[in-house]
């Protein structure tokens, strides 16, 4: 094999080591000749397998058999005390050996009427399952209708979802359908895992190695044979399974999304009628500890996480039961792929012609991907209405317009790498950076969601390289301290997290998302972690760390500078230590603003409350103002310095005027409501007015330079 | 290109400017020259290298090293195997970040994760603080390796990802983590094995032992 590779190397690659290499070719050749010897081994041993499990399934059938009727027995008595037992529940995890905790959980069906329904549909089931496999020669067709006529009873007797309700259960790993098909269908069917038998393509042969290789790796902790798919037209592929799942012969599958998709709705609206117990407290997300001075809950406060896992886990386990039936009903993968072959006749359910040419594994990703879809894309509006979610949101937005007067430069954000204000085109794509953020809360699923994150991201960098072709004379000779400058010599600046992480902050800060945590919150609990592509997932995380931070930021984890170092000399003072302003500077500062604020007379200090704002102002001002005074782009930099000693003198005297009725001059920013912020930005607003005014007549009468 | 039989994350902490970046940026463009550069300006990097023959992935995680975010470390570390804690050899300051970084790791990850510390900017020789006995001795103290790199000179810096990954791949391959993929075999044919209606035929050499 490494042979192999060196040959295939040599041409385009000359620096590696003898034992690593660029990937740059396929293996899949020397794999898979392996794989087909491995193969020849495993189909001898199934046969012998399916022998002695035929064997085993007539007794086991036996089990279950005595199984059910105990069960049957136990249910009239545990009927009564259907909320007591509803604690013990952990069906999941239930085995054939485990007799007990078998009957212990009680595939009840809410109210008493319906109590027969899963002893009819589970012998039914078990039945036809058991006699199935005793005879595996059967047509393949009956096995087919078997499980439709199985699916058909599930779906007439699907209880109605207040009556589940009503019965107090708390987690949907006790509904009785969900429980039953896990407990009893061999579900999910891992056709992939299984190399499969002689008449099986070169295709196939692929996915066996793949998914063998990811078995033995335990990188990815749940679904480890999901890889993101590389296909950005998934939709494409879901406008022909919707079109499929149409036709009548599918409805089952429908009406039992449908059904679940409800039950799940009803439980979120019931959680929130009725008073929450939130009683775990073994949260596995590790705790992020912050000063004291944490403001707002964390996001995954308790409520919000007891229930939500809750629902999460019940989707979860009702997709792993629903891929397959979608699998066979839409990408041509009958049950138990490899074993039987396929469904002739009538009920054939050929691929979907788009999907044919995929891999199974491929097509499950896909078939789970428009599971994922439908389903969150249901329940999307009832989370985003649980009210505890909206909440959390309005009071991160309360949050967060308190600290609009924020600017790059109170995250240490150096203004040279990010928004220069002078810029319009700038402006412009920091708001196309808002509005995908914007259009993120308009997706209905997760999925879309992360696109949008992904492509605002995409806008950040393009902004930030933009920003650097305009300042590339003036940024060669930053970055020594660095070493950057010796490798970066005339590739883009790579922007590491030091950076981006204070940019997503100051744009998640200034566009105040509406829904910020509640579309964190839905993303991190509906995605299936292993089908996002690790690039945006890592924008994700970036995106959730501002979040948070954002959650627990107040005025002293921001550096206040005082705006005259900052707005005069910004090309000076920072080109010369771009990366070194964090940190210890910052701590330094905040307490010499502390400082300062105690022994600030009441001018000095509402003069700093003014800058602030006004600093902040003029990145959103300026441009109007120059436009008006000036309209070569060279010039603004020269109006700011001749406003800066012109404004206070003209401001001094409106001020000392209204000091004695002002109430908010003592006031620090954490003090103030958002009653007195509006009040402040409209006051704010008569005097910037007032100053542009006073500042044009000043300009009229210098001589233009 | 085709999929990388493992992958490992690994996350790259330390103190602001002692280099985070500048190592990851020259070891991936060394060898990357142009192919990725669209995709990597954005503090998330990938390589795949072939180690033993067999292809391994790396996603490299940039982290934001302002102290002020310092208590969001463990979003960006969780599920990671591989951690590379930054320090600079002037700087003493970086270093006991750079050990606070480390007892937070073993805390959080425990011995699941590999650790490597990095006296990153061994060019400045002359104004070394840290001596290099007392953090090998350090890392050693931890069962984490010490490495010195310069990412300036472009010293250490591939033998230091090279050994990351061997380290992290005999660490997947050896006994927790087979044991934990069995454990995941075994789930899910526990699962089919309850009721054996499917012939069993995955995965011969380990999933068959829980079935006698």
């Amino acid at each position: 094999m490494i042979d192999n590779n060196n040959n295939t190397n040599n041409t385009n690659n000359t620096t590696h080591k003898d034992e690593i290499k660029e990937e740059e070719e396929e293996d899949t050749i020397t794999i898979t000749t392996t794989m087909n010897s491995t193969e020849q081994e495993i189909e001898e041993k199934e046969k012998e397998k399916e022998e002695q499990d035929t064997n085993k399934e007539n007794k086991d059938g036996d089990n279950n058999e005595s199984l059910k009727e105990e069960e049957e027995k136990k249910q009239d008595d545990s009927s009564t005390t259907i909320s007591d037992t509803t604690g013990t529940n952990e069906n999941t995890t239930t085995t054939t050996t485990q007799i007990p905790t078998m009957i212990q959980s009680p595939p009840i069906i809410g109210s008493p009427s319906t109590n027969t329904t899963p002893g009819s549909f589970k012998t039914n089931l078990g039945n036809f399952l058991s006699n199935y496999y005793v005879n595996p020669k059967q047509p393949a067709i009956s096995l087919y209708s078997g499980i439709k006529n199985s699916i058909t009873m599930i779906k007439d007797n699907l209880p109605s979802p207040p009556s589940l309700v009503s019965n107090s259960f708390n987690t949907l790993t006790n509904l009785p359908l969900i429980s039953f098909v896990q407990n009893n269908i061999p579900f999910p069917i891992s056709y992939s895992g299984k190399p499969t038998t002689t008449t099986t393509t070169s295709s196939s042969v692929n996915t066996t190695t793949t998914s063998t290789t990811t078995s033995t790796s335990t990188i990815t902790p749940t679904t480890s044979s999901y890889h993101p798919l590389k296909n950005e037209n998934v939709e494409l592929y879901f406008n022909e399974i919707n079109k499929r799942l149409e036709s009548s012969d599918h409805s089952h599958l429908v009406i039992t999304i449908d059904s679940f998709v409800d039950s799940i709705n009803t439980q979120i609206m019931n959680l929130h009628s009725s008073p929450q117990s939130t009683d775990d407290n073994n949260i596995d997300t590790p705790k992020v500890d912050l000063n004291s001075s944490a403001v707002v809950p964390m996001i995954n406060s308790e409520v919000i996480q007891g229930f939500s896992e809750d629902i999460c886990q019940s989707i979860k386990s009702f997709m792993s039961t629903a891929l397959p039936m979608l699998l066979n009903s839409v990408a041509g993968i009958p049950f138990q792929s490899g074993v039987v072959p396929p469904p002739k006749g009538q009920s054939t359910t050929p691929c979907i012609p788009s999907l044919s040419s995929m891999t199974p594994l491929d097509r499950e990703i896909v078939a789970y991907e428009y599971l994922e879809q439908t389903i969150t894309s249901k329940i999307y509006r009832r989370f985003f209405s649980y009210p505890p979610n909206i909440e959390m949101d309005t009071r991160l937005c309360e949050h967060i317009s308190t600290f609009q007067f924020i600017t790059p430069a109170n995250l240490d954000i150096d203004p040279d790498q990010f928004i220069n204000p002078n810029n319009l085109q700038q402006q412009q794509s920091f708001e196309q950076i808002q509005e995908q953020l914007l259009r993120m809360t308009s997706c209905k699923s997760p999925r879309d969601k992360l696109t949008c994150i992904k492509k605002s991201f995409n806008s950040i960098f393009k902004l930030l390289s933009f920003d650097n072709q305009n300042n590339n004379n003036g940024n060669n000779n930053n970055n020594n301290n660095n070493g950057k400058s010796s490798s970066t010599p005339s590739t883009p600046k790579i922007i590491g997290a030091d950076l981006l992480l204070p940019i997503v902050i100051y744009v998640l800060i200034k566009s105040n998302l509406p829904f910020l945590l509640s579309n964190i919150e839905f993303i991190s609990l509906f995605r299936e972690p292993t089908l996002i592509e690790s690039e945006v997932s890592y924008y994700f995380v970036t995106l959730v760390t501002a979040a948070t931070f954002i959650q627990n930021m107040t005025m002293e984890s921001l550096t206040i500078i005082h705006p005259n170092p900052t707005t005069k000399s910004p090309t000076t003072t920072t080109e010369q230590s771009p990366s070194l302003v964090p940190t210890t500077t910052s701590t330094k500062k905040d307490g010499q603003d502390k400082e300062r604020q105690t022994k600030l007379d009441s001018n000095n200090q509402q003069d700093k409350i003014m800058e602030i704002k006004k600093d902040d102002e003029k990145d959103k001002k300026i441009i109007p103002s120059t436009t008006t005074t000036t309209t070569t782009p060279s010039k603004p930099p020269l109006p700011q310095q001749q406003q800066q000693p012109l404004s206070p003198r003209s401001q001094q005297d409106e001020i000392k005027s209204k000091q004695k009725q002002w109430k908010y001059y003592k006031k620090t920013a954490e003090e103030l409501s958002i009653k007195d912020i509006k009040q402040l930005m409209t006051d704010f607003n008569q005097l910037v007015d007032f100053w542009y005014d006073n500042n044009n007549s000043h300009q009229d009468d210098n001589p233009p330079q | 290109m085709s999929e990388a039989e493992k992958s490992f994350k690994v996350v790259l902490l330390g103190e602001g400017c002692v280099g985070k970046t500048s190592i990851v940026l020259r070891y991936i463009q060394n060898t990357f020259v142009d192919k990725h550069v669209m995709t990597q300006h954005a503090g998330f990097f990938q390589k795949n290298i072939n180690i033993a023959g067999k292809r391994v992935g790396l996603t490299i995680w940039d982290t934001a090293g302002q102290e002020r975010f310092h208590a969001l470390g463990p979003i960006y570390y969780r599920g990671s195997q591989g951690a590379i804690v930054v320090y600079d050899i002037t700087d003493a300051d970086s270093y006991t970040k750079a050990k606070n970084w480390i007892k937070e790791l073993k805390a959080m990850l425990g011995n699941d994760i590999v650790l490597c510390l990095i006296g990153n900017k061994c060019d400045l020789e002359k104004s070394r603080v840290i001596t290099l006995e007392e953090s090998e001795a350090y890392a050693a103290s931890v069962g984490a390796k010490h490495y010195g790199t310069s990412a300036k000179l472009n010293k250490g810096v591939e033998e230091l990802f090279l050994d990351l990954t061997k380290r992290m791949l005999t660490k997947s391959t050896a006994i927790p983590t087979i044991s934990g993929s069995s454990n995941q075999g075994a789930t899910t044919s526990n699962r089919q094995d309850r009721i054996p209606i499917v012939p069993e035929n995955e995965n011969s050499q380990e999933g068959k032992t829980c079935c006698k």
